[in-house]
């Protein structure tokens, strides 16, 4: 403490807290008269004054830098490292009664461009401050901003995923229609002059009871087909998917056949109705069961 | 005095701090612009924002319009309403007796649309009409399996086998046919109407 500091502690009248510096002070100051005392006084006062505004003042300042700073950096919760310099610049505290009333008013006008009217408890530690801050319009809106964007972007990609989905589907769909179409066609079709071939590529289509009861019958089926001399061109005329699943689907198929042997040259076209059951094997899409409509 | 001596000391002291920060978000924030330009990393955020706002609002509208909402009109529920509005119409249209045609024909034709309607208007009354009630035509219609053949959100193609049972004056036990045919729907008014119509 200097001279000027507990001269004014006494003229304030705090001699009751300063008991010592009191009895100090009356025994060096003896000499000095009543008016060079006031004169002293006074100038000592103001100059605490000074020194508490320019503490406080610069406090103020700095916390109202720091909250700009701290409002650009928004919701980023980043644990800023509080400049420690700025504290001891503003710690140069006195204890004055005047001090807090001066400290009050700087601040108050410091900080009215900050629009941020939380700095009321100027004593306390700046970390227990900030807790109790309410987040500012700006920040607000921002958070707001970019939890609207994230479910937005959310949404978009749940709806893309989706989209994928049902194309893949299609696809399977479109798969198995062409399938159908394909191994109809196949079996339906014979030519006598390679009924041995023909007879295969439908054994190569098909799979499961359906392929083994072919198997069975290829033998009687290729010398009757041989015998008779017959040709017969089968010509899908619709397709269309009636049930699905990952590996298998039932397909409605319309398909016509024009049938001539050697005897009558050509016949009329016949329509059929099949609902053909199509399934995965060995990565190929085979006909495991065909029946006509009736 | 006091005045003047407390700007100073503030001018050095705020000078002090703003030193300070910007070392401390030099450390901390190395992707953002350089602290010499103030305005433009003042106003980064808000652009950002709104840009990823924009963004993601314009990236929802368009899966959601090109994507999503088709997706909607083409789904397993869309493809079963196609699938009973052509049976129901496919039977209402192969579906009359003598005496109540009139009746009959008014039904079918709130199943049809477009040039459809027109043609079976007219068909109905120049040739189904006069024969029906001169040999007494008494036919009736039945689906027998029905599937979707393509489907978009504005139009549809359904395969259905139909049997179809006739009876008339000269053929009193009836004759039976069995045919397929590929109806053509075009949705309209949220309905989905017949408006092609062919045997295969």
């Amino acid at each position: 403490m200097s001279s000027s500091q507990r001269t004014s502690s006494v003229l304030n009248g705090d001699a009751g807290d300063y008991p010592n510096v009191i009895d100090i002070d009356i025994e060096k100051d003896q000499a000095t008269t009543r008016d060079e005392a006031l004169a002293l006084a006074d100038e000592a006062e103001a100059e605490a004054a000074e020194a508490e505004a320019i503490a406080a003042a610069a406090r103020a300042r700095a916390r109202a830098i720091r909250l700009r700073r701290q409002a650009r950096v928004a919701a980023e919760a980043a644990t800023v490292a509080e400049p420690v310099e700025i504290e001891e610049t503003a710690a140069v505290e006195v204890d004055e009664p005047t001090a807090p009333d001066i400290a009050d008013d700087v601040v108050a006008e410091t900080d009215s461009d900050t629009d941020d009217s939380e700095l009321v408890d100027v004593g306390e530690k700046p970390a227990r401050r900030r807790r109790f801050r309410r987040p500012g319009l700006k920040a607000t809106a921002a958070a707001l901003v970019v939890v609207l964007s994230l479910g937005l972007l959310g949404v978009s990609g749940w709806m893309m995923w989706q989209h994928r989905q049902t194309v893949a589907e299609q696809q399977r769909s479109a798969e198995f229609a062409a399938a159908a179409r394909q191994g109809v066609v196949t079996l339906m079709s014979l030519n006598f002059s390679h009924a041995k071939d023909d007879v295969q590529r439908i054994i190569d289509n098909t799979t499961g009871d359906f392929k083994k009861d072919f198997e069975g019958q290829a033998g009687d089926f290729t010398k009757v087909a041989q015998d008779s001399k017959v040709i017969t061109e089968a010509t899908v005329n619709s397709t269309a998917v009636q049930s699905m699943t990952r590996d298998s689907a039932t397909v409605l198929v319309a398909v016509t056949t024009r049938v001539s042997n050697v005897a009558s040259k050509e016949q009329a076209p016949r329509s059929w109705r099949l609902s053909v059951d199509v399934a995965r094997d060995g990565g190929q899409i085979k006909l495991a069961k065909v029946e006509f409509v009736p | 005095m006091t005045t003047e001596v407390t700007d100073e000391v503030i001018d050095d002291v705020v000078d002090d701090v703003i030193d300070d920060d910007n070392a401390a978000e030099e450390a901390e924030e190395v992707d953002e612009t350089p602290p010499r330009r103030p305005a433009l990393r003042r106003l980064l955020v808000p652009i950002v924002l709104a840009v990823l706002l924009l963004g993601s609002a314009g990236l929802a509208s368009w899966a959601y319009l090109t994507q999503f909402r088709p997706d909607q009109q083409t789904d397993a529920a869309v493809a079963a309403e196609t699938i009973k509005a052509a049976s129901d119409g496919t039977v209402a249209l192969l579906s009359y007796t003598p005496e109540t045609l009139d009746k009959d024909f008014a039904t079918a034709k709130a199943h049809l649309t477009g040039d459809f309607l027109d043609y079976y208007t007219k068909f109905t009354t120049d040739v189904v009409t006069p024969a029906a009630k001169q040999k007494s035509v008494k036919t009736s219609a039945a689906v027998v399996r029905a599937a979707v053949a393509e489907l978009k959100p504005d139009s549809a193609m359904v395969l259905v086998f139909l049997n179809q049972s006739t009876t008339s004056k000269e053929n009193v036990d009836g004759s039976f046919t069995a045919s397929a045919v590929k109806v053509s729907l075009t949705k309209v008014n949220g309905a989905w109407l017949i408006s092609a119509f062919d045997p295969v």
